[in-house]
């Protein structure tokens, strides 16, 4: 105990040059702290995205569908089977159908490709929430006959609600046609994948642009609990045999690997800074080793066994980095749970990344993931460096003659 | 009466070949308990080679060193460390103390080196009292004068109840009157309690309360001579 008090002591010696080795420590653990919550908070964010605004928990798409953020093919549509209803009725908390394609957006002389979405009034809410979408405008009705577009697809056309919208496309039997509808209101979902280039299109009105005859090219299923969508996969795969169900942990692999890249980064990030906080610390150490040669030399004699000796720095080292490892856990901990309660606008730097819509969807505020282990492991990861990073100093130390040492 | 310690044709020899320095050559010496012992001599002369050896802080090339008539030569060096921690208490010229405790935890840090029972702060405190420094037990060595730091280094020697205290030119960073307080303040120690001192020190006042002083030249004891009671 003794011991443990004399090494806390100690660091109090040199309280400028140990205020330097903390602040790096700190500064590696707060970025391993808010990396990791800034990665853990984009995945979640992206996988939220995808499943609230493009997939749901299953996704049906016609066998052999391919399509990416431009090519949106239809002509595969399939009509649902009755199992295939029943199955879904049953096991799906809620369920709905779309069709995505590729219209020709025309205003005037104007024309710009959209991203199609015809959906289901009636059902379509119910899997895709709504609670971050402002619409300047109305929802489309069978009343007012319209469709929604897109605020920055509206911005690009010159459009306001009440406008008048060309649709120009292919039907599911690959017939050229075009549709000229009212922008009932215009769309602000917070999140690029709709708010670039997106028309949504009531089901409806739909069968007249794309006749489709209740053929879908999605289908998309919203369960209790995401970990369950496995299983209805299996399923839905012997009731459809026209169509490929896919969850949305496959739909999300890719994106998942990607900001996992990211976390990798931060990582990397972090461990520099420890990296640069561990050579700090061994650099304290050694210093605190060789200014006190006579001192460790009278201890030696006083009966201090190199044991102690080398634990004594040890002691340093790691106080050093327990206060560190603490503070920036403290501060990493705050930032990360405040954001994750108020989340960061993502929407300012998207307006300067030029809107560029690579088909990943997200939302724009970001919440990042608050993780009371992940703070723990930043204050063990922080003790650990500052230890590790004393062997060499406390073994100098201890390995001092002391006959040399107490005339030093 | 059973001798303390004793050396036997110990010689301490640095480097080899032409660069071999012979710091003490074939060395006897016999301490027997309540000493007052000054090894005196000019730098270079082995005085603080033969401490050295004495206060096993370093180990002979040649010859042995007993310690309460057990050969110390073959043992480890964490038992060499136990036994300093129980046996010797150091003295040294520029006091050494910890600068981040007070007085009192000074001493205090020798009975816990030691390993020692009982209550440590009180024993530290009488013994503070004892060196006549009850009034500054909680004052860091900077709030200290050059004697009461040596006073404490004092105290710190003794708090364990050593066999031996060596001390290492005691009074060569005090001003004369501190360094006179320090050696009567020994002498008495030494008296009452029956301590057995060794200093090396070229101090003509220490060499005046010795009442045996042994003088070193180029490694190898020219004279040994017991002095009536001392000062």
């Amino acid at each position: 105990m003794w011991l443990f008090r004399l090494g806390a002591m100690n660091l109090l010696r040199s309280p400028k040059r140990v205020g330097l080795s903390l602040i790096s420590v700190v500064a590696g653990v707060c970025v391993f702290i808010l990396g990791d919550g800034f990665a853990n908070g984009l995945t979640e964010n992206v996988i939220r995205a995808e499943i609230d605004s493009v997939g749901a928990h299953v996704t049906l798409t016609p066998l052999g569908y391919d399509s990416d953020a431009f090519t949106r093919p239809i002509e595969d549509a399939y009509a649902l089977t009755d199992a295939t209803r029943v199955t879904l009725d049953e096991q799906a908390q809620s369920w709905t159908r779309r069709i995505l394609f590729s219209p020709e957006g025309i205003v005037g002389s104007d024309g710009i490709r959209l991203r199609g979405v015809a959906y289901d009034p009636a059902s379509d809410e119910a899997v895709f929430p709504r609670d971050t979408w402002v619409v300047r405008g109305d929802m489309p009705t069978p009343e007012n006959g319209g469709v929604l577009l897109a605020v920055k697809a509206a911005k690009l056309l010159g459009v306001e609600d009440g406008d008048w919208l060309t649709l120009r496309t292919r039907t599911v039997d690959g017939a050229l046609n075009a549709l000229q509808v009212p922008v009932s209101g215009i769309l602000s979902a917070g999140n690029p994948i709709i708010d670039v280039n997106t028309v949504m299109i009531p089901w409806p009105l739909a069968e007249d642009l794309l006749q489709h005859h209740e053929r879908t090219t999605h289908v998309h299923a919203r369960l209790g609990n995401r970990r369950n969508a496995a299983p209805l996969a299996e399923l839905l795969r012997t009731t459809q045999p026209d169509a490929k169900p896919e969850t949305w942990e496959r739909a999300t692999a890719e994106l998942v690997q990607m900001m996992e890249m990211r976390r990798t980064i931060f990582r990397v990030l972090s461990f520099a800074l420890l990296a640069m906080a561990a050579t700090g610390i061994a650099n304290t150490i050694l210093m605190a080793a060789y200014e006190r040669v006579r001192e460790v030399g009278t201890l030696r004699a006083m009966g201090m066994t190199r044991r102690q000796v080398t634990a004594l720095f040890l002691i340093e080292g790691a106080f050093l980095g327990i206060v560190g490892g603490l503070l920036g856990a403290a501060l990493g901990g705050f930032a990360t749970y405040y954001w994750s309660v108020h989340g960061i606008d993502l929407a300012p730097l998207m307006e300067q990344s030029g809107d560029v819509n690579n088909g990943i969807a997200f939302s724009t505020m970001l919440y990042l993931y608050f993780s009371p282990p992940t703070i723990a492991v930043g204050v063990v990861i922080g003790a650990s460096v500052a230890t590790i990073a004393s062997v060499y100093p406390a073994r100098a130390a201890s390995a001092l003659s002391p006959a040399d040492a107490v005339r030093a | 009466m059973s001798a303390i310690c004793k050396l036997e044709n110990a010689s301490k020899i640095y480097g080899s070949g032409p660069t071999e320095v012979r710091a003490l050559d074939t060395v006897s010496v016999t301490i027997q308990p309540g000493e007052f012992t000054v090894f005196s001599g000019p730098s270079g002369s082995g005085k603080s080679t033969l401490l050295n050896l004495i206060g096993l802080l370093d180990s002979a090339t040649t010859g042995r060193v007993l310690l309460q008539g057990h050969d110390v030569s073959g043992l480890s060096a964490r038992n060499l460390a136990a036994l300093r921690a129980e046996q010797i208490g150091f003295i040294f010229q520029s006091f050494n103390l910890v600068p981040v405790l007070s007085a009192l935890e000074n001493v205090t840090l020798a009975l816990q080196l030691a390993g020692m029972g009982g209550n440590h702060k009180a024993q530290a405190s009488k013994v503070l009292q004892d060196v006549g420094l009850g009034e500054f037990l909680h004052r860091r060595p900077n709030q200290l004068s050059g004697g009461q730091q040596q006073r404490v280094a004092v105290a710190r020697a003794l708090v364990k109840k050593p066999t031996l205290v060596i001390a290492d030119e005691p009074t060569a960073n005090l001003d004369s009157t501190s360094g006179d307080n320090v050696l009567d303040l020994m002498r008495d120690l030494n008296e009452r309690m029956g301590a057995t001192f060794l200093f090396s020190t070229h101090d003509p006042r220490v060499m005046a309360r010795a009442k045996r002083i042994v003088k070193l030249h180029d490694g190898k004891i020219q004279s040994d001579e017991q002095q009536n009671g001392g000062a």
